[in-house]
């Protein structure tokens, strides 16, 4: 069985996958755009620009053309790498999110690192019944049953008003960051070799992350907590106690590597959500992120702006769903067996969770 | 009938002395449903040395939590409490810390599972595991060969679920032993595997411990395995040991009023067909007494005293012993004769067809294997007559759960074709019926709704459902209260009376009594036949045992790889099979002593080479595995030979004519 055709063929399934998105993406943007009465050229050119004015910049943008010609015109740009002209920056779109995604990016990064290591513990502890676990449930069930802004303001007002301890809005508080090369200041400051960046960094994350955190944790480890549960009853870890192995062993090895389907398929689905969290709790922190750049250019009509965020959230999603679709080959050999003869058999693929039952 | 049960003479382990295992008055409360129950009561037990001890019960006896105790494994989640003394070579494993009873089962103690589907760890390769048990890799080896697994090598670097079932239980069998332990808690590890494959599994376990000396606690609730492989038979009734003593006494001799139901209910070759089965005469759902005897409720010979107190321990021999307040009166092991139930073979020809099934083929698109498509049947026919019972054998995978399918219309053929002879559909009762009643509507409720579809006032709704009830005998009680609620022997009742309120033409059944404990089988088998009589239902039984087959059916049809390759009258396939499969089918039966002298019992010896049930791809599907097989059965796949008009048998070695 050939490993590598097979991961070949899968990631280009999955491309194939994110063009399908990015068309029908753009293509609901269009129409919206379409039946939508903003007028971006209005915007742009004030409220006194002369009818003819308007018009003029009309042909110059295109706008003049039907909706499919635009469309069309849209889909030559983006395959030759360009997405337009923001109405309201006047810069290409491509250099602003080049500027806003990075700062994103790391948001949501740190953000789902904290959900899974939240939720693994939460799924681990509960089902493995340890001390102290009843705790650690109720502060991160409460923490999952309040709305995320409510909770970033909690933190604001505790943490920032009380304490004093963390900052409140912004990305660092000091001048002049490293600008490269990955764009997260928390490894930048490493790579440049400022650490004091990096910490800094760090204390700016702390209280978004956690913000967009909470939710998804609480329902990996629910997820998590069910399938161990489940696994624990199950013949194979009676097997592995009755070898006399571990406690810890017993519960890591046999039964968590069985669990993890469900709670990854969770993970890709949270996500997902985790994004339209981000574009919310950027605004409460002031972080300049996508979500801030989309926050100010819907109000424009700003359309290239926001078909651009669209386009990179639709293809962060393929992305981490495929991700998410990897590790649960690497976590189950059945699954990899299954789809391997799936791929042979030319039997279309839709992703893999359909073939889960 | 009772001396089938007795197993051939074999290594004789002497009993008693090198003790590895002893329970003295052990009692163990579970907290089930919220609430704390008495599990096991006053358990005393010894295991010796090479011993191998059979742990007989129905569902719900306490036996699995008795293996658990052993192991020092019962759920935490289920707050076990455990009272008297539980040791183990000699350490009490109720008073030591957590840390010396993981020390004991890394070194002494190991465990087989039932269902060696899920007792392997799905996702790590068998080397991985195996070296949980031994770091040395030639060791576990070694442990492979002991079980006969062909290529160990390759093995090992595979997951389980690329491996039979017969092959994973012998890999779950190779790790209990590579540590070498004292005991071995093996929890009907053969329930699960197809006949032939228990038999070669049973001679293993034989031949372990007689090459290493390891002691064996063997949970069961089939009296024929025990027979087969037990020194010593300890019986359980809801947590209480009624009997205990040497396996060829017990069965030959039972003493206990229970042991004597036990073993009267089984179902064997023998069995006369004209007969009706015996059944318990008191209520065979009464439920068990908490105070007394737990056998008094349904025991013939029942005393006053036997409700409120549980008899002591007396002794019937040495090492038997049974507890009972009046053992003596045998109840009269003799089976109630009917006059109804007369032979059909040759009498169900005249009678109208209602179901034809012709060169039915099936296949399956396969996720597995390159060429895309797999065939599950091939060519398969079937004629039944009015009121005829026919049954499909065969191990698992032969395709006979599908032509069944088929027969419903819950499937839908590749090709061929079927005729209805009439407008009903064909009706099924499954062998889990317990997932097939929603939980939460009354029987009354399932009842009715398995009526909906024809246009019948109220009360005559309600009549038709009090007349089914009367006819399947279920009482009020049971009608009202809701399906979670019932037995396993209640539910199978309400499932086949939902399939006959409007009565099919045609009953299909599948397995429809595996699932019951043995004091249940017998009533559900005689509820089947008597209506299937009184209805002139004909009826398509699908089952593992041929036991089962024989005394039900007129007609037996064996399925191997998907096609017919035996027919023919019930009888004559059980007392003169054509096909060397049927042959081996029968020999695996456990607690059956085929051929005619004990010698012949005792040179019975399953092929344990590791081939399981590998299906020849070209030829006849049996040739690997043939005794018999010559050159012609690898190249060719033979055609029914028939013998007699209703006779055939599909083998290049049966001499005959075509239809």
């Amino acid at each position: 069985m050939s490993g590598s055709f097979f991961f070949i063929k899968f990631i280009l399934r999955r491309i194939a996958a994110a063009v399908v998105i990015v068309l029908g993406l753009t293509a609901v943007l269009f129409f919206l755009q379409s039946i939508s009465h903003s007028n971006p050229v209005h915007a742009m050119l004030g409220a006194g620009a002369t009818p003819s004015a308007i018009a003029a910049e009309k042909v110059k943008l295109g706008l003049d053309h039907p909706v499919f010609v635009q469309y069309f015109n849209y889909l030559y740009g983006l395959i030759h790498g360009n997405l337009g002209m923001s109405y309201r920056t006047r810069r290409p779109v491509a250099s602003d999110l080049a500027t806003y995604l990075p700062a994103t990016l790391e948001l949501a990064f740190y953000s789902l690192l904290l959900a899974v290591v939240l939720g693994l513990l939460l799924g681990v502890l509960s089902a493995g019944e340890f001390r102290g676990t009843g705790v650690l449930r109720a502060i991160l069930i409460a923490g999952a049953s309040t709305p995320q802004f409510l909770l970033a303001i909690g933190g604001l007002l505790i943490f920032y008003g009380k304490l004093n301890l963390l900052p409140a809005t912004g990305r660092i508080g000091i001048a002049n960051p490293p600008s490269g090369p990955t764009g997260f200041y928390t490894i930048d400051g490493i790579l440049n070799g400022n650490f004091g960046v990096t910490i800094d960094a760090f204390k700016y994350l702390l209280l978004p992350s956690f913000s967009v955190a909470i939710g998804p944790a609480v329902s990996i480890g629910r997820v998590l907590r069910g399938s161990l549960i489940e696994a624990i009853s199950l013949y194979f870890v009676k097997t592995a106690n009755s070898k006399g192995l571990s406690r810890v062993r017993v519960l890591t090895v046999h039964a968590l590597r069985n669990s993890l389907g469900p709670a990854l398929s969770m993970t890709g689905l949270q996500a997902g959500l985790m994004f339209a969290g981000v574009v919310v709790i950027e605004d409460v922190f002031a972080w300049p992120g996508i979500g801030y750049y989309t926050a100010q250019s819907i109000p424009s009509g700003d359309f290239p702006a926001i078909a651009g965020v669209t386009l990179v959230l639709g293809v962060g999603y393929v992305i981490i769903n495929t991700i998410v679709d990897l590790a649960q080959l690497f976590a189950d050999p059945r699954l990899r067996h299954l789809e391997m003869a799936n791929v042979k058999t030319k039997k279309p693929l839709l992703g893999l969770s359909a073939n889960q039952g | 009938m009772e001396d089938t049960l007795v197993s051939p003479p074999d290594i004789q382990i002497a009993r008693g002395n090198n003790e590895i295992a002893s329970v003295v008055g052990l009692n163990v409360w579970l907290r089930r449903a919220r609430q704390e129950s008495h599990i096991l009561k006053d358990v005393d037990l010894k295991i010796g040395k090479g011993e191998i001890v059979a742990l007989v019960g129905e569902s719900g006896s306490g036996k699995s939590v008795l293996g658990m105790t052993l192991l020092g494994l019962l759920p935490k989640s289920s707050r076990p409490r455990i009272e008297g003394e539980v040791s183990i070579l000699g350490s009490k494993i109720t008073s030591i810390s957590q840390k010396e009873l993981q020390g004991l089962r890394r070194h002494s103690l190991s465990a087989i599972f039932q269902d060696p589907m899920s007792s392997l760890n799905p996702s790590m390769k068998i080397a991985s595991q195996m070296k949980e048990v031994t770091k040395e890799l030639d060791r576990a080896l070694f442990a492979l060969r002991q079980v006969a697994i062909k290529e160990p090598e390759s093995v090992l670097g595979r997951y389980p679920f690329e491996l039979s079932g017969g092959q994973r239980q012998r890999v779950m069998i190779a790790m209990a032993l590579a540590k070498e332990p004292a005991l071995i808690v093996a929890d009907e590890p053969t329930t699960a595997l197809d006949v032939s494959v228990q038999a070669q599994i049973l001679y293993l376990i034989k031949q372990l411990r007689a090459d290493f000396g390891t002691g064996f606690l063997f949970v069961t609730h089939d009296l024929g395995v025990a027979a087969e492989i037990a020194d010593t038979v300890v019986v359980l009734l809801a947590g209480r040991v009624l009997e205990k003593g040497p396996t060829k006494e017990i069965l030959s001799f039972p003493a206990h009023p229970y042991t004597k139901e036990l073993i009267a209910s089984r179902l064997t070759m023998d069995q006369d067909q004209s007969l009706r089965l015996r059944t318990n005469p008191k209520d065979q759902f009464a439920g068990f007494s908490s105070d007394g005897c737990p056998y008094a409720n349904r025991c013939e010979n029942a005393l006053d005293l036997c409700l409120v107190e549980f008899p002591g321990v007396s002794m019937v021999q040495d090492n038997w012993t049974i507890a009972c307040h009046n053992p003596s009166p045998s109840p009269k092991a003799v089976a109630v004769e009917i006059k109804t139930m007369e032979r059909r073979s040759d009498l169900d020809w005249n009678k109208k067809v209602v179901l034809e099934a012709i060169a039915i083929e099936k296949s399956f698109q396969s996720r597995t294997s390159r060429s895309g498509s797999r065939q599950v049947l091939t060519n398969v026919d079937l004629t039944l007559h009015q009121g005829e019972v026919v049954s499909l054998v065969g191990e698992s995978g032969s395709g006979k759960s599908t032509f069944l399918r088929i027969l419903a219309g819950l499937e839908k053929e590749s090709s061929g074709t079927i005729i209805r002879h009439d407008d009903t559909m064909p009706k099924m009762v499954f062998q889990d019926s317990g997932s097939s009643l929603t939980p939460w509507l009354s029987v009354r409720e399932l009842l009715k709704e398995a009526l909906s579809s024809k246009t019948l006032s109220k009360a005559e709704i309600a009549k038709e459902v009090e007349d089914v009830a009367a006819k399947v005998d279920l009482s009020t009680q049971v009608l009202n209260s809701r399906a979670a609620s019932l037995s396993g022997g209640q539910r199978q009742r309400v499932a086949i009376a939902r399939c006959v309120i409007s009565p099919p033409s045609v009953l299909l059944c599948d397995e429809p009594t595996s699932a019951l404990d043995a004091s249940l089988v017998a009533g559900a088998l005689n509820l089947l036949l008597s209506l299937s009589e009184s209805l002139e239902m004909a009826m398509v039984f699908v089952t593992h045992d041929l036991a089962v087959a024989r005394y039900v059916s007129s007609r037996i049809m064996v399925m191997l790889g998907g096609r017919v390759v035996e027919s023919g009258d019930s009888n004559e396939v059980c007392s003169n099979p054509l096909h060397p499969y049927t042959r081996m089918l029968l020999d695996s039966l456990p607690g059956e002593r085929r051929g005619n002298s004990p010698q012949e019992a005792l040179g019975r010896q399953p092929d344990i080479s590791g081939v399981d049930n590998e299906l020849s791809a070209v030829g006849c599907a049996f040739a690997n595995r043939c005794p018999n097989a010559i050159e012609i059965c690898r190249t060719t796949t033979p055609v029914a030979t028939y013998i007699s008009s209703n006779r055939y048998a599909a083998c290049h070695l049966v001499k005959g004519g075509t239809k």
